[in-house]
């Protein structure tokens, strides 16, 4: 009985020592982005939400105006959603054809590129409505999806 | 084998405070090595209390009286799968049955989320590890289930007579499993409160969790109120027991916060008070598990005290304080997209819904509370029973009911009077039309017909809504009606599953009202061929006898039964008096049919041959547990996974 | 002191039940039961007194008896109820009294539900406020804004997926 105690301390014990000492393995296809995978998670609510006021509107418990009104607000943020998808695609290659430049004029060898950081936003421009700060280019907040005006306003 | 459990558990311990610890040093030093590891950590954790759970059943399956658990709750005599069930009968197996449920809830989670949530996992890890480790830990400082006897015995003690019962199988273990379950939930919470991360992706990784704990608790709360009703021989099916009202209390909460959540994922608004929502439900289970276990408040389901209590306090006063503190300091980040565009919205309808239920779930804390607010303010002992609970809850219950009707029938953001003339229109009057029928028929306590006309609005509300959506779905894809109504439904699972419980609650409200308002009871002294009427039924005392079982005396009474002059059959209520303990137990004789129940209790002999019997007519008892059917359907439909995720 | 006075009444029920020569009750079973209902048996079952079922339960059996002998003497369902919370205590009445500090319990809830309300109807108010501010603000999209055509072709893969 002891014997098996003593194992099943052993077990564990090699259980939690093992990710320690186990080479790191980064070949396995990119590293997960959390910041994409919340993008996903909001489309998905805001198309199933696209989707929920078209039954609403079916059944009947809808106006049509309303639905009309809705729907073309939930695509408004689902495309300002999409914007944001696109400028972080855009802002990640840039890192990484500035990151491949700094290498070359140092003369580093290639590396695996580090995971991807979230892409900080440019001051000076703020959303109306949330208050986080956006992109002098953005015409959609990137938390919130409110739409922003052409000018901004400075906080 | 009892050191083995032991030994485990020590070493569960040891792994799950590596696990509470690793991933949030890793996160603090970018050690995603150690992160893993403390993931692992809780995958070991996890994997010995398995071992320890198992090395308790191999205790109770092989009688091995020399363990004090084994020896306190079974004998020889008993048949093995109650023998088994005693692992969930007292405090230290209940405690390894809550660690065991709790670690298997904690390994499907990590699988779910191998490659997924990588941001919320390191705490979401943290959070289960050290809940995991605060129960493992009871075991291990306070209430060992793997104790040895100081002087062994050759036969236990036996189980309490009462537990004997299907009700076991049914009753404990769903109930104990979702209090943990609803630890996910508020696990991802803390997560998502701690990372910053409050958009939709911990909304939606908890859905299906959500439903999970909620379901599993709603049938352990069904299961109860059946249990008692068969088996405890009162003739009701909820007793407004503590520990009834432990159960029902973060059931009702996680009720609130599987409707309020909808309108987060709609409209990103609420997500403050959905926080607050889980955190609520969280520590309500907790204190559930405690009030189960503790013996504080006198109850029923006292079967054994212990000292647990302090300690339940002190976990629950760190979980409340710290989630609370990190709600508030999130705050800012929190507040955002609230903008609603009409009084008369689904949105508002959701916000009455939650109100109402939050306030019947404090409504049953303060009446569980107030006799121990009345003694210390005035020193006086007072009861708080079912004459309170059903006065101050019926009411609400029944608004309630209303809004569960009214909801479907709005739309999101704004319903215009045109629309709510349409879709109000037939359900109200059918509500309408049932409640003059009733009338008319004679039923006329007010209270009962008001609620079987609000049932009969509700009802007709949400065929309306599904049929309309049937008859849209096949205008447009020229489908047959039940391939519409199939695919409809599985399309939108989650609506469709809620509508079921809907139904669900309508149908168990039917029974609740029936019995609560049109109950008979009589109590009569019966010689053998004497006869005796309630309602439309006249029982005639056939006999009494008696026999002897290898465990218990058994004294019953035969009574036949008929209506009208047409003989139904015979009951035959018992009482038994149990080896080993003292107090008689009735076995209660009831024949259901789906208008009502015949209850009967057996009072026992007289010394002059009269035996004694109280009878009962409960009117619709059936279609309480016909609900509960139903209910277990529509989670299910809600709960079946959705496809494939989103991931273009 | 409270619980010789108490110990007193019991007796005194217990005289009563003792010195009538029939327990047979000539109340009806109904009056009884309607009057054992508001009240818990003090046997430590904690159940409702019409409900508790232990095979001998002193408490339970003198109380009803002292019920039924009562009724029978033209007492009311009132005074009865008085009487024996007299001989037992608050604590015998299965709910509070409305009377006095009993009443906080059964305000607090409703009244709880209505400070809730209360809340809801301030934030909706404010809510709908943001909400005008919101719609008066909204920037129209160009029905051929390239971005809207790709939600829509998201929107019909998203309805496929889902069946």
């Amino acid at each position: 009985m002891v014997w098996l105690a003593l194992l099943l301390a052993l077990g564990t014990v090699l259980a939690i020592a093992y990710p320690l000492v186990r080479p790191r393995l980064r070949a396995a296809g990119p590293a997960p982005d959390p910041e994409a995978s919340e993008l996903a998670a909001a489309k998905e609510s805001t198309y199933a939400a696209i989707k929920e006021l078209e039954f609403d509107y079916r059944a009947g418990s809808l106006s049509q105006e309303d639905y009309r009104d809705l729907e073309s607000r939930y695509k408004r943020k689902a495309a300002a959603l999409l914007q944001v998808e696109d400028a972080r695609h855009s802002e990640a290659d840039r890192r990484a054809q500035i990151e491949a430049e700094i290498r070359r004029l140092r003369g580093v060898p290639a590396q695996p590129p580090k995971q991807r950081q979230a892409a900080p936003p440019a001051t000076g421009r703020f959303c109306t409505q949330c208050g986080s700060p956006s992109d002098p280019t953005d015409r959609f907040c990137a938390n919130c999806g409110h739409p922003l005006s052409k000018a901004g306003s400075k906080a | 084998m009892a050191d083995l459990g032991y030994a485990a558990l020590v070493i569960a311990l040891a792994a799950a405070a590596f696990a509470t610890v690793a991933p949030l040093v890793g996160l603090r030093w970018r050690l995603p090595a150690l992160i893993d590891s403390g993931r692992s950590a809780l995958w070991a954790a996890a994997s010995l209390v398995s071992v320890a759970g198992l090395s308790l059943l191999y205790l109770l399956a092989t009688r091995d009286f020399k363990t004090q658990y084994v020896y306190q709750y079974t004998s020889s005599d008993m048949s093995m799968l109650y023998t088994l069930a005693a692992f969930w009968a007292g405090n230290a197996g209940s405690l390894l049955f809550w660690a065991w449920t709790l670690g298997l809830c904690a390994v499907v989670m990590l699988i779910q989320n191998r490659n997924k949530n990588q941001a919320l996992m390191p705490y979401v890890t943290a959070i289960v590890a050290v809940t995991m480790g605060f129960f493992v830990g009871m075991m291990v400082f306070v209430s060992n289930p793997f104790d040895q006897m100081v002087f062994p015995q050759a036969e236990g003690e036996g189980l309490n007579p009462l537990l004997e019962n299907m009700g076991m199988f049914l009753h404990p273990p769903p109930q104990l499993l979702g209090y943990m379950a609803f630890t996910i939930p508020f696990a991802f919470a803390v997560a998502a409160l701690a990372t910053g991360r409050l958009g939709d992706e911990w909304i939606q990784s908890i859905r299906r969790w959500t439903i999970f704990a909620w379901l599993t608790l709603g049938v352990g709360i069904l299961a109860g109120a059946q249990w008692a009703y068969v088996e405890l021989g009162w003739g009701g099916y909820m007793g407004w027991d503590p520990v009834e009202n432990a159960a029902l209390m973060p059931w009702l909460v996680g009720t609130a916060f599987l409707h309020s959540i909808m309108v987060q994922r709609r409209r990103g608004m609420l997500k403050v008070w959905n926080m607050m929502l889980i955190i609520f439900t969280f520590n309500l289970s907790i204190l559930g598990t405690l009030l189960t276990r503790s013996g504080i408040l006198s109850s029923v389901h006292s079967f054994s005290q212990s000292g647990l209590g302090p300690l339940f306090v002190a976990f629950i006063a760190v979980a409340m304080t710290g989630s609370l503190a990190l709600l508030y300091y999130r705050m800012p980040k929190l507040r955002a997209e609230h903008e609603l565009d009409y009084w008369v919205s689904r949105e508002s309808t959701f916000l009455v819904n939650n109100l109402v239920l939050v306030g019947i779930a404090f409504a049953v804390f303060w009446g569980t509370m107030f006799p121990i607010i009345t003694e210390a303010v005035r020193g006086v002992k007072i009861t708080v029973g079912p004459p309170f609970y059903n006065q101050v809850t019926g009411p609400l219950f029944l608004i309630l009911l209303l809004v569960m009707g009214i909801c479907p029938l709005i739309g999101w953001r704004h319903a215009s009077k045109d629309n709510l003339v349409r879709n109000f229109l037939y359900p109200v009057a059918f509500g309408v039309a049932a409640g003059i029928i009733l009338f008319l028929l004679g039923v006329r306590k007010p209270a009962a017909t008001i609620s079987f006309a609000v049932l009969a609005f509700v009802t007709a509300g949400i065929l309306r809504d599904w049929s309309r959506a049937v008859r849209a779905r096949r205008q447009m894809r020229a489908e047959g009606w039940l391939r519409a109504f199939l695919r409809l439904t599985g399309s939108n699972r989650p609506r469709y599953g809620g509508y079921i419980v809907h139904l669900s609650v309508v149908v168990m409200a039917l029974g609740i009202t029936g019995s609560m308002f049109y109950p008979l009871e009589t109590t009569a002294t019966l010689n053998p061929g004497e006869t005796v009427s309630i309602g439309r039924y006249v029982l005639k005392f056939e006999g009494a006898s008696e026999y002897q079982t290898q465990s218990k005396q058994v004294l019953a009474s035969t009574l036949t039964v008929y209506t009208g002059g047409d003989y139904l059959g015979t009951v035959t209520p018992e009482r038994y008096i149990h080896r080993n303990h003292d107090n008689p137990v009735t076995e209660v004789a009831i024949r259901s049919t789906l208008k009502e129940d015949l209850y009967v209790i057996y009072g026992g002999k007289n010394p002059d041959g009269t035996a004694t019997f109280k009878f009962k007519v409960n009117p619709m008892v059936m279609w309480i547990w016909i609900g509960w059917g139903v209910m277990l359907l529509g989670s299910a439909v809600a709960f079946w996974p959705e496809m494939k995720r989103w991931t273009a | 002191m409270d619980r010789i006075a108490r110990l007193a009444g019991l007796l005194a029920l217990l005289g009563l039940a003792a010195a009538t020569p029939t327990v047979a009750l000539a109340a009806s079973p109904d009056q009884v039961n309607e009057i054992a209902s508001q009240l818990v048996c003090q046997c430590g079952c904690g159940l409702v007194l019409n409900n508790c079922n232990h095979e001998h339960c002193e408490p339970r059996d003198s109380m009803l008896a002292y019920i039924g002998q009562a009724l029978d003497q033209g007492k009311t369902r009132d005074a009865i109820i008085a009487s024996l919370v007299e001989s037992y205590g608050e604590v015998v009445l299965a709910a509070p009294t409305k009377r006095g500090f009993n009443l906080v319990g059964w305000i607090t809830p409703f009244a709880a539900i209505a400070a809730g309300g209360g809340i809801v109807y301030l934030a909706v108010r404010a809510w709908l406020v943001w909400g005008k501010r919101t719609r008066e603000e909204a920037v129209e999209l160009a029905a051929d804004d390239p971005y809207l055509s790709r939600v829509d072709d998201e929107l019909r893969r998203y309805e496929e997926r889902m069946g």
